[in-house]
C-alpha cells in the first residue's frame, strides 16, 4: 500500500499531534494539578529559614560596669547528605574539635541533612575549622551562631545576676525577673540554596530582622559590693557560719547599693541542683532575734503607748509569764530601765513588757505594717514573704517572745527595709534592684523610680528610736565594736538562738546579726551583716561581737568610698585606739 | 528517467529550504541571544549574590571578632581579675595610710569649676 505524499504529511501531523498534547497535558498535570505538591518538594528541598541569632541583653552595674555579657560561640552542624567521603572530612577536622577521629567518622557517615556535630565551639576554632575545609575542598560541613553567657566577675554578686540555662532562658536572679527584657527576639530570612548547597543570594525570601535584647542597669554599686563581699568573706572564714548574709541599702530611696551571701557560686560554671545558688538575703527565713526589737519600741512610741524615758520594770532579769520565765542576759542589775535603755541593753524583758502595752492586735498591726509577713517586691525571683502568725494562732506567751524577734520568720531583707524606716523618717520603701532597662540604641524604656509603700510610723517617732539605736553603738550598749571612727553610728545587735527543726531551740547555736546606719543625722546606707550559725567560743557568739566588727569595717570603707565627710568632733583619741585595735585583731 | 523529471518538477514537492534555512537561523540566533543575556544576567546575578555573601561575612566576621573581644576586655578589666593582679603583685600599688588622707571640705555657695568654664569675657 502506497501513501501519497500528503496522506503521509497527515498522519506525520498526527503523531506529532498527539505527542505534543500528551506532552501539554503532563505539562499542564505538573504546572497546574500538582504544582502545590511540587512546589513545596522543591521548597523543601532548596528553601531553608535561616535563624538570625538576637544577641542577649548585658547587665550593667550602677556606673555601667559590666556584669554580665555573651560571648559568641558557634555550633557545628553536619550535611551527612554533602558528605561523600566523611573519612576524609574527619582526618581533617578531628583534631580541631577534639573528637577521636573514628569517632567523628562514624558520626559524619550519614545520610542525614542536620547533624550537631559539637555545640559551643569557640569563633578562633570555627574559623580553623572553615579554613582547613575549604583548603582540603571539603563540604557538608557549617556554622550556626550561639553565645554562652558570661560573668565577668565570676562569684561576686553572683545570686543577683543568677544565671542562664544552655537554651539561654533566665534560670536564676535578675536573669530570671527580667527575662523578658533581656531576651530579645531571633530574626529570620528564608534563603534558597544551590544543589552544592550554597546559598542563592539573589533568590533570598521573607526577612525579619534580630531584635537584641535590652540591656538592664542594676543600682548595686560595684564598688560597694566588692567592700562589702570582701568584709563578708573575711567573716565567712574566721567564722564559718552555715551560710552569711549582708545588705547595703539607700534608706531614702530602698536602692540596693550591694547584697552579698555565702556561699556563694560561680555562674560561669554551673552545677545542676547547687544548693548554694540560694539567694538566702530574699529566701531564707530567720527568726531574727533582737533587732526585731526597733519594731517593738517603734511601735509603742508612736502609739504613744510610752515616751522614752518610760521607766519599764524588767523584773530583775527574770519575768514569769504564763508559767515560762523570760530572762534577760546578763542586765540583772538592772531592774528598771527606761524604753531607750530596754534598747540599749537589748533587755527581753523590756520589749515583752512594750509590747504588752500595746496589746497583740495592735502589735500584729505594726508588724505586718513594716512590712514583714509579705513579699518586699523586690525584683528578684523565689522571695519568700516570711511567717507571721495572725494574733488567733499565738500563744499565750508569743505576747512576751515576738517583741525579741522569737516566733515570727521574717527574711534578712524585711530587716533591712524595716531599719530603712525608721533610718528614713518612717517611710517603707521598696527595695529596688534594677534602675533602668535601656533598648538596643540605649533609650530608656522602662525605669523604676523609688517606691513608698507606706508611711508607717511617724517622723517624731523615727527620731526617738534613732537616738535610742545611737547609744547602742556606744559603751554603754552592746554594739560598740560596731563604731565607725568620725561617723555617728545607730545600729542594733541580735543573737537569736537558732530553732530546731525537732521543736525548742538549740542552746549553743545562734543567728548573729548587727543591723545599722549611718550616719545618724542624715543616713547614707543601712547595712544588715547575719551568719547564722557562727562557730566561736561561747563568750564571743553575740551580734556585738561576731557582726557588729563586720559592720564598722564595711561602714568605714564605705564612708570613705562614698566620700562622706566625717565629724571631726568624732575622731577623738579613744575611738581612734579603737579603730587601730580592730586593725590590729585583723578584723 | 521522464517519471523522475516530473517528479522534480512537481510543485507538490517543491520544499522551501532557503524560507527553512533562514528561519532555522534567525530562531538560532534569536535563541543563541535571548541565552546569552540569560548566561549573563544568572552571571551578574551569581557575582553580585557572591559579593553580598562575601560582604556579610566580612561583616559578620568582624561583627564575631569584635563580639568575642569585648567579653574578653569585659574580663580583664573586671574588678575580680584587677584584684587578682593587685595580690599577685603585678599592679604595684601602694596603699595610702590613714595619716596621708585629706578631707577637704567644699564651701557650698562657691561650688569647684573647672578653669574652662571661667568665661574669659
Amino acid at each position: 500500500m502506497k501513501y501519497t505524499a500528503k496522506t503521509r504529511a497527515i498522519i506525520a501531523c498526527f503523531v506529532l499531534t498527539t505527542c505534543f498534547t500528551g506532552f501539554s497535558a503532563r505539562l499542564a498535570q505538573l504546572q497546574i494539578a500538582k504544582h502545590d505538591e511540587y512546589a513545596r518538594l522543591a521548597a523543601q528541598k532548596h528553601i531553608a529559614k535561616q535563624p538570625i541569632y538576637a544577641r542577649r541583653g548585658r547587665i550593667l552595674d550602677a556606673h555601667g560596669e559590666i556584669l554580665a555579657d555573651n560571648e559568641p560561640l558557634k555550633t557545628v552542624v553536619a550535611d551527612g547528605s554533602l558528605i561523600p567521603h566523611p573519612e576524609k572530612v574527619a582526618a581533617a577536622i578531628a583534631d580541631l574539635l577534639e573528637i577521636p577521629e573514628a569517632e567523628l567518622r562514624e558520626t559524619l557517615t550519614t545520610p542525614r541533612k542536620y547533624l550537631v556535630v559539637k555545640a559551643e565551639v569557640p569563633e578562633a576554632v570555627a574559623s580553623q575549622i572553615a579554613a582547613r575545609m575549604e583548603q582540603k575542598k571539603l563540604k557538608g560541613i557549617y556554622f550556626e551562631q550561639d553565645f554562652r553567657r558570661f560573668y565577668p566577675n565570676g562569684e561576686m554578686l553572683c545570686h543577683v545576676l543568677g544565671c542562664t540555662s544552655r537554651e539561654h532562658a533566665g534560670v536564676d536572679g535578675v536573669e530570671r525577673s527580667l527575662d523578658e527584657f533581656l531576651r530579645g527576639q531571633e530574626g529570620f530570612r528564608y534563603i534558597e540554596r544551590d544543589r552544592t548547597g550554597k546559598e542563592l543570594v539573589p533568590y533570598r525570601g521573607q526577612e525579619r530582622p534580630a531584635r537584641d535584647g535590652c540591656n538592664v542597669r542594676l543600682t548595686v554599686d560595684m564598688g560597694l559590693q566588692s567592700i562589702l563581699e570582701t568584709e563578708l568573706d573575711a567573716a565567712y572564714k574566721q567564722y564559718r557560719p552555715g551560710t552569711a548574709v549582708a545588705i547595703l541599702m539607700e534608706p531614702q530611696t530602698g536602692r540596693i547599693l550591694a547584697m552579698a551571701n555565702r556561699p556563694c557560686f560561680d555562674p560561669n560554671h554551673i552545677v545542676k541542683d547547687d544548693a548554694t545558688m540560694k539567694n538566702c538575703a530574699i529566701m531564707n527565713m530567720v527568726e531574727p532575734g533582737s533587732t526585731f526589737k526597733i519594731v517593738t519600741a517603734a511601735a509603742a512610741l508612736n502609739d504613744k503607748a510610752v515616751t522614752l524615758d518610760t521607766m519599764i520594770n524588767c523584773e530583775g532579769g527574770r519575768f514569769s509569764y504564763a508559767g515560762k520565765v523570760l530572762h534577760d542576759h546578763g542586765h540583772g542589775d538592772h531592774p528598771n530601765l527606761c524604753v531607750a535603755d530596754v534598747l540599749v541593753k537589748s533587755s527581753n524583758i523590756g520589749a515583752a513588757k512594750l509590747a504588752m502595752k500595746l496589746g497583740e492586735l495592735r502589735f500584729h498591726e505594726y508588724i505586718r505594717s513594716f512590712g514583714f509577713g509579705e513579699k518586699t517586691g523586690i525584683k528578684l525571683p523565689s522571695e519568700i514573704s516570711g511567717l507571721i502568725h495572725p494574733p488567733h494562732k499565738w500563744t499565750k506567751i508569743s505576747i512576751t517572745r515576738i517583741p525579741m524577734g522569737q516566733g515570727v520568720g521574717v527574711t534578712p531583707l524585711q530587716m533591712v527595709c524595716a531599719m530603712a524606716a525608721i533610718a528614713n523618717g518612717g517611710k517603707l520603701m521598696m527595695p529596688q534592684i534594677v534602675d533602668t532597662v535601656f533598648d538596643c540604641a540605649g533609650k530608656p524604656i522602662v525605669t523604676f523610680p523609688p517606691q513608698m509603700v507606706r508611711q508607717v510610723v511617724d517622723p517624731a517617732t523615727t527620731d526617738l528610736v534613732r537616738s535610742a539605736l545611737k547609744d547602742v553603738v556606744s559603751k554603754r550598749g552592746t554594739a560598740v565594736l560596731a563604731t565607725v571612727p568620725g561617723f555617728t553610728v545607730a545600729g542594733k545587735t541580735g543573737t537569736a538562738e537558732k530553732s530546731d527543726p525537732h521543736g525548742g531551740y538549740y542552746h549553743d547555736r545562734y543567728v548573729t546579726s548587727f543591723i545599722g546606719f549611718m550616719p545618724v543625722k542624715d543616713p547614707k546606707f543601712v547595712c544588715l551583716v547575719m551568719l547564722d550559725d557562727p562557730k566561736a567560743t561561747a563568750e564571743n557568739l553575740y551580734g556585738g561581737t561576731i557582726a557588729a566588727p563586720v559592720f564598722a569595717r564595711v561602714g568605714e570603707r564605705t564612708a570613705r568610698y562614698l566620700n562622706m565627710q566625717p565629724d571631726p568632733a568624732l575622731l577623738v583619741p579613744e575611738t581612734q585606739n579603737l579603730a587601730v585595735r580592730l586593725t590590729k585583731a585583723g578584723h | 528517467m521522464p517519471r523522475n523529471n516530473r517528479l522534480r518538477s512537481s510543485p507538490e514537492n517543491s520544499f522551501p529550504l532557503k524560507a527553512i534555512v533562514q528561519i532555522v537561523v534567525a530562531a538560532i540566533v534569536a535563541g543563541g541571544a535571548g541565552l546569552t543575556f540569560v548566561q549573563y544576567r544568572n552571571r551578574s546575578i551569581t557575582s553580585s549574590g557572591r559579593e553580598i555573601r562575601r560582604l556579610e561575612k566580612e561583616l559578620a566576621d568582624l561583627n564575631n571578632e569584635l563580639e568575642t573581644l569585648r567579653p574578653r576586655i569585659s574580663q580583664l578589666a573586671s574588678r575580680t581579675a584587677l584584684q587578682a593582679r593587685l595580690n599577685d603583685g603585678f599592679i604595684k600599688m601602694v596603699p595610702i595610710k590613714q595619716d596621708r588622707i585629706v578631707q577637704m571640705s567644699l564651701a557650698r555657695e562657691t561650688p569647684m569649676r573647672t578653669v574652662a568654664n571661667v568665661s574669659t569675657q
